[in-house]
C-alpha cells in the first residue's frame, strides 16, 4: 500500500486480497528481474557460501567447516593481495572521483554539443574491452620499446621496467586505472551539476566567495547524494580488480600486483581448490560489505536527499 | 560403364546387411572433443590460404564419422587464452568433453580419477612405434593416460633461432653445421658482437638476445645449461637452488648487467616479447625450433609482419661439463572418465584415430615432429622447401632434441601451483632485487612446502 510518502506499506491482515488486488501489477513487473537476480546472482552466491566450508574435488565433495577460512587467513600470498587491494583500491578511488568531479566541473559552463562530445570522449573507454585496452596498455608500458619510455627518453631519463620491477607495477597499473576509468562517473557528476541552481553560484560570488569556496561550501554539498553513490560503487569495483592484473602482470612482479580475485582465480582454476577459493571469496565479500556499510556511515551522515 | 552401374546395387545389396548389422548392435552414440588452435591444413586444403585452427578437427570429426556412422562426433576448438579455465570449469560442471588435447599433460586429472587410462587399449604395434617419452609424459601412478600425438613443443626451451641477417651484419660466424653445437664462452663472446647501436645515437639498437621472466620454458632451458633440475629424478624436491642453478641464474643476471648483451627490464617481460624482438629485428636470436619458420610465414601472410626474416635454428649454448640439454616435451590425447562401456570405447578410438600414423603425419604441415618413430622417418617438410633450405635445419633440430630432458620433472608431480612462485623468484633475481641464491633458495623453500608438504 502507497503512503503518501512514497512507501510501500504492510497490509493488515483483513485487508490482504485487497492489497494484493492493488500491487499485484507492480509486483508482476519487477518478477523476471527479480527472477533473474535469484537465479543468477542470489543463488549463486549462497552456493558459494556453501562451497567455502567443504574440500570440493570434482569427484567428491567433503564438509571441513572453518578450515578454509583458517587457511585463507593464514596464507602470506592472501595478506599480500590483500594489502595489495586495499592500497589500489584506497588510491585509485580517490584519484579517479577526483579526476571526474574536475573534469564534469570544467565542463559544466560549455555548451551542449561541447559537453556532450567530451562527456562521450571521456565514456568511450568504458565500452572498450578491459582486456584490449590492458593489451595496448602493456605495449605503453613495454620497456625496451613502449611509448612511455620513448617519452621519458626524449627527457634524457633512463627507461623504466614499469611492470617489472615492485616499485613501480601496481602504481603503473593504478595509473592506467585512473586515465581509463571515470566516464560514467563523469556522466553522473555533470547530471548533478547540472541539477544545481545559477542562482546559488552567483549569489554567492556577488557576496564576494571566491570560486574555490563556492566549489568547496556551495557545489561539494549539493552532490554529496551522487559522490557517495559513486565512492561506495567505485570501491566496490575497484576491489574486485582482474583484467588488467591477468592480462598485464598475473600478480607479479614478485606478487607486487597480486590481488585477492586475481588470487581467487589463480586457486580455483589453476590450483583447482574450489574451497578454498570460495572462502577467499567470502572473505573479500565480508570486507567490502562492511568498508560500504562504514562509508555510508561516515560519508552519508551529512548527505541531504 | 554398364557394368560398373550392375555392379552398383550388387555392391549395395552386399553392404546393407553389413550396415545393417552394425545399425543394429551399434547404439548411437554423441563424442565431444576440444583441442585448442592447431594450424594444421588436412588433405585438398587450397594452397597459399592460411588455416585458421577449425580445418584440423572438422577434417578428423567428418573422417571418423565416415568410418562409425552410428558416432556424431562434435569438436570444439577452445582459445589457449583461457583454456585451462574453461575445462576446470567444464570437469566441475561434471561436463568435460570425452576427449581432449590439453595444453600440457595435468597429472591432478589422472590423481582425482578422472581420466580414462589407455594401458588396455594400446596395442603392441602402438606401444613401440611410439616414442618411449611420449607415452611417459601421460603416466601418472604406474598407468597411462596420453595418447602421444605431438613431439616436442614449438621449441621452445629446445633450440636458438639466429638472425643470420644480422650475423651478417656483424661479420660474425654462425655456429657450424651440421650440429651448430656452441659453448656458452662462444656464445658470450658472439652476443658481445651482436649487440649495437646501429643508428650512432649512443643506445643500444639491437641486443643479442631477450631474457623474459615469465618465459618458464626458456628461462629454465637457461638454467639448465649448467645441469641445475627443477625437481629431482625421484620427483620428491625441488632442487633448482642447487649450485649448479644458481651458477645458471647468475649468468642470466650478469647476460643483462654485466655484458649487457640482453635488455633490462625482463622481468616484465613474456615469451611474445622475446618474439616480437626477434620479429622486429631488435635481437639477433630469439627462442623456438623450426615450427618458428612456419609462424614468420604465417605472419607475413596475416600482414602481421612487413618483412620476413631469415631464421637458423641453434641449440641452446652448452657448458661442455654439463654437455648439451633441451626441452623434452610432448603432447596427446586423453579421455575423460565415462560411464557407458561403448562409449568409453569410441571415445578410445577418437583418440587412437587422431594419433594413427596417417593423422598424425599431417603435423608435417606444421613443422611439428610427431610421437611415432615411422612417421618421423618419411617426414621430408616440402611443404615450407621453397622458404628455406629446412632440411638441414630439421637435423640441427633433431640433434637438439636428442639430449632432451623432462624440465619440469617427473610427469606424475604437479608443479603447476607453484610456477607462480618459481617466475617471482626469477623476477627478484633478474631485476636484482635477490641474489640469486636467495631467490632459488625462497623458491625452493615455498615449492616443497606446498607441493611436497615439506
Amino acid at each position: 500500500m502507497l503512503t503518501t510518502s512514497g512507501r510501500v506499506t504492510r497490509p493488515s491482515s483483513g485487508g490482504l486480497a485487497r492489497w494484493w488486488r492493488k500491487n499485484a501489477t507492480g509486483y508482476l513487473f519487477i518478477l523476471p528481474h527479480f527472477l533473474f537476480f535469484a537465479v543468477f546472482f542470489l543463488v549463486p552466491v549462497l552456493g558459494a557460501w556453501a562451497l567455502a566450508f567443504t574440500e570440493y574435488l570434482p569427484t567428491s565433495v567433503r564438509f571441513v567447516g572453518l578450515d578454509n577460512f583458517r587457511a585463507a587467513l593464514a596464507d602470506p600470498l592472501f595478506k599480500v593481495a590483500l594489502r595489495n587491494t586495499a592500497v589500489f583500491t584506497g588510491i585509485v578511488v580517490v584519484l579517479w572521483l577526483g579526476k571526474a568531479l574536475l573534469v564534469a566541473y570544467l565542463l559544466d559552463p560549455l555548451s551542449k554539443p561541447m559537453q556532450t562530445f567530451f562527456k562521450s570522449a571521456f565514456y568511450l573507454p568504458s565500452v572498450t574491452s578491459g582486456v584490449i585496452l590492458s593489451l595496448v596498455w602493456l605495449w605503453i608500458f613495454n620497456p625496451s620499446f613502449g611509448l612511455l619510455n620513448a617519452a621519458i627518453s626524449l627527457l634524457g631519463m633512463k627507461p623504466v621496467a614499469w611492470l617489472g620491477e615492485t616499485s613501480t607495477a601496481l602504481p603503473a597499473l593504478m595509473a592506467m586505472q585512473v586515465i581509463m576509468g571515470g566516464g560514467s562517473s563523469i556522466v553522473l557528476l555533470s547530471a548533478a551539476l547540472s541539477r544545481i541552481p545559477r542562482e546559488l553560484y552567483e549569489t554567492a560570488l556577488l557576496d564576494g566567495a571566491s570560486r574555490w569556496a563556492v566549489f568547496r561550501n556551495v557545489i561539494v554539498p549539493l552532490i554529496q547524494p551522487t559522490l557517495l553513490y559513486l565512492v561506495v560503487t567505485g570501491t566496490i569495483n575497484t576491489f574486485q580488480v582482474f583484467e588488467s592484473v591477468y592480462v598485464m602482470t598475473q600478480g607479479g612482479p614478485q606478487f607486487a600486483t597480486s590481488t585477492v580475485v586475481y588470487l581467487i582465480y589463480e586457486t580455483a582454476f589453476v590450483r583447482f581448490q574450489l574451497g578454498l577459493a570460495s572462502a577467499q571469496a567470502m572473505i573479500l565479500f565480508v570486507l567490502t560489505f562492511v568498508m560500504a556499510a562504514v562509508q555510508f556511515k561516515w560519508l552519508g551522515r551529512s548527505v541531504e536527499y | 560403364m554398364k557394368r560398373a552401374l550392375l555392379l552398383l546395387p550388387a555392391l549395395l545389396l552386399a553392404a546393407a546387411p553389413a550396415a545393417l548389422a552394425q545399425g543394429k548392435s551399434d547404439p548411437k552414440i554423441t563424442l565431444t572433443w576440444w583441442i585448442n588452435p592447431w594450424r594444421i591444413a588436412p588433405p585438398g586444403f587450397p594452397e597459399g590460404k592460411a588455416p585458421t585452427g577449425d580445418e584440423f578437427p572438422r577434417y578428423i570429426s567428418e573422417q571418423f564419422m565416415k568410418l562409425h556412422p552410428n558416432v556424431t562426433v562434435k569438436y570444439e576448438v577452445v582459445p589457449n587464452q583461457g583454456f585451462r579455465e574453461k575445462v576446470t570449469a567444464a570437469i566441475f560442471a561434471g561436463n568435460p568433453p570425452d576427449v581432449i588435447r590439453p595444453i600440457s599433460f595435468d597429472p591432478t586429472w589422472a590423481k582425482q580419477g578422472l581420466l580414462e587410462p589407455i594401458d588396455a587399449y594400446l596395442r603392441v604395434d602402438e606401444r613401440t612405434d611410439f616414442l618411449p617419452y611420449t607415452l611417459e609424459e601421460g603416466k601418472y601412478g604406474g598407468k597411462y593416460y596420453l595418447w602421444p600425438w605431438n613431439n616436442s613443443n614449438n621449441g621452445m626451451g629446445s633450440t636458438l633461432l639466429l638472425n643470420p641477417a644480422i650475423f651478417k651484419e656483424r661479420k660474425v660466424a654462425l655456429p657450424k653445421r651440421p650440429t651448430r653445437d656452441w659453448t656458452l664462452d662462444e656464445f658470450l663472446e658472439v652476443a658481445k658482437k651482436l649487440t649495437f647501436d646501429r643508428n650512432g645515437d649512443g643506445k643500444t639498437d639491437v641486443y643479442a638476445i631477450t631474457l623474459a621472466a615469465k618465459d618458464t620454458e626458456n628461462t629454465l632451458a637457461w638454467l639448465h645449461r649448467f645441469g641445475a633440475q627443477l625437481v629431482n629424478d625421484e620427483g620428491t624436491a625441488f632442487v633448482i637452488n642447487s649450485p649448479e642453478g644458481v651458477r645458471a641464474l647468475q649468468f642470466m643476471v650478469d647476460l643483462i648487467y654485466k655484458h649487457k648483451v640482453a635488455p633490462e627490464g625482463a622481468s616484465g617481460l613474456g615469451v611474445y616479447d622475446t618474439i616480437d624482438n626477434l620479429h622486429q629485428g631488435r635481437a639477433a636470436m630469439g627462442y623456438g625450433g623450426i615450427y618458428e619458420i612456419g609462424r614468420i610465414d604465417r605472419y607475413v601472410k596475416e600482414g602481421k609482419l612487413k618483412n620476413p626474416i631469415r631464421v637458423e635454428v641453434a641449440p641452446f649454448p652448452h657448458d661442455p661439463k654439463t654437455g648439451p640439454v633441451s626441452y623434452q616435451t610432448s603432447g596427446g590425447f586423453v579421455v575423460f572418465k565415462q560411464k557407458d562401456a561403448y562409449k568409453r570405447k569410441m571415445a578410445m578410438e577418437l583418440a587412437r584415430f587422431i594419433t594413427s600414423p596417417k593423422n598424425v603425419a599431417l603435423l608435417e604441415d606444421l613443422l611439428y615432429f610427431s610421437a611415432r618413430r615411422s612417421v618421423n622417418r618419411k617426414m621430408d617438410f616440402k611443404g615450407v622447401a621453397e622458404y628455406t633450405d629446412v632440411r638441414p635445419q630439421v637435423e640441427v633440430y633433431l640433434n637438439a632434441l636428442k639430449h632432451g630432458k623432462p624440465y619440469f620433472g617427473p610427469s606424475g608431480v604437479d608443479v603447476q601451483p607453484v610456477m607462480a612462485h618459481f617466475t617471482s623468484a626469477i623476477q627478484a633475481a633478474l631485476s636484482r632485487q635477490k641474489t640469486p641464491k636467495a631467490a632459488l633458495d625462497e623458491f625452493v623453500a615455498t615449492a616443497n612446502r606446498i607441493v611436497f608438504k615439506k
